[in-house]
């Protein structure tokens, strides 16, 4: 599947999209430091993942290859490796349980609202949030808080209500103002 | 276990590359929020992520604070 952008066909098997698609490579060693409380080793491997997400869009600038596709696979592989990640630490004992839970749940809750933005568009795009980049990159940062057992309590229950007051700006944004 | 670090390097390298990334983003939002100007949708979803931004880069900082346990 090809996407075009202004005017340029851009394939789908691009440089960005390949650094994009290697993040789901630090995930097996991540389950297996922390599956063996490999504190240090489990901050490294989501440390990793995360520099991997900015690599991807400095890969599309340099290659040229930015595309509706590739915006829409990053924001999957941001919901796939920090959900899988979350759940994990959460049921490692290393995060607090129910603030996960509200998470994912809010978490899948705009996964929802964007599929239902792309419908309303008619094609396959990903709703630009400033707040919920900002959400996004938080999120990174709530794996390795708890990897580190950096003050989880604090950053977990504070994530929670700012997540959830970004969704409901974004929901009128996306699913009530003219497209 | 197996260590990279002694744990008080691993200590320090989470507050500073915490810390530094949050402070950074607090002062690069509020820059950028200070700059902006109209009042179209585009602009209002900036400014109101600009301020999350700002949120964030504040809960970062104390965070750090509270972990090296100055507040």
């Amino acid at each position: 599947m090809a996407t075009a952008t202004a005017g340029r066909v851009v394939s789908p098997w691009n440089p960005a999209n390949a650094v994009t698609a290697s993040r789901f490579l630090t995930l097996p060693p991540l389950y297996w430091a922390v599956m063996h409380d490999q504190r240090q080793l489990a901050t490294l491997f989501i440390l990793i993942c995360g520099l991997l997400d900015k690599a991807d869009g400095l890969a599309a600038k340099i290659f040229n290859c930015r595309s509706a596709f590739g915006e829409l696979f990053d924001a999957i592989t941001d919901a796939i490796c920090y959900g899988f990640a979350l759940i994990l630490v959460a049921a490692h004992g290393w995060a607090p349980p129910v603030a996960v839970a509200l998470v994912i749940g809010l978490g899948l809750a705009n996964a929802g609202m964007r599929a239902l933005y792309a419908r309303r568009l008619g094609r396959a795009a990903n709703y630009k949030s400033y707040a919920m980049e900002r959400v996004v990159a938080y999120t990174g940062y709530l794996i390795g808080f708890a990897t580190g057992a950096m003050e989880v309590g604090f950053y977990y229950w504070l994530f929670v209500p700012l997540m959830a007051v970004v969704l409901v700006h974004d929901a009128k944004r996306m699913l009530v103002d003219p497209v | 276990m197996t260590q990279l670090v002694s744990p008080l390097v691993f200590k320090w390298f989470l507050t500073l590359f915490t810390g530094i990334v949050a402070g950074i983003w607090f002062v690069w939002d509020a820059i950028k929020l200070a700059r902006l100007r109209g009042n179209d949708a585009v602009t209002a979803d900036k400014r109101f992520g600009y301020a999350i931004g700002i949120v964030i880069g504040a809960i970062g900082v104390i965070g750090c604070l509270k972990f090296q346990g100055v507040i």
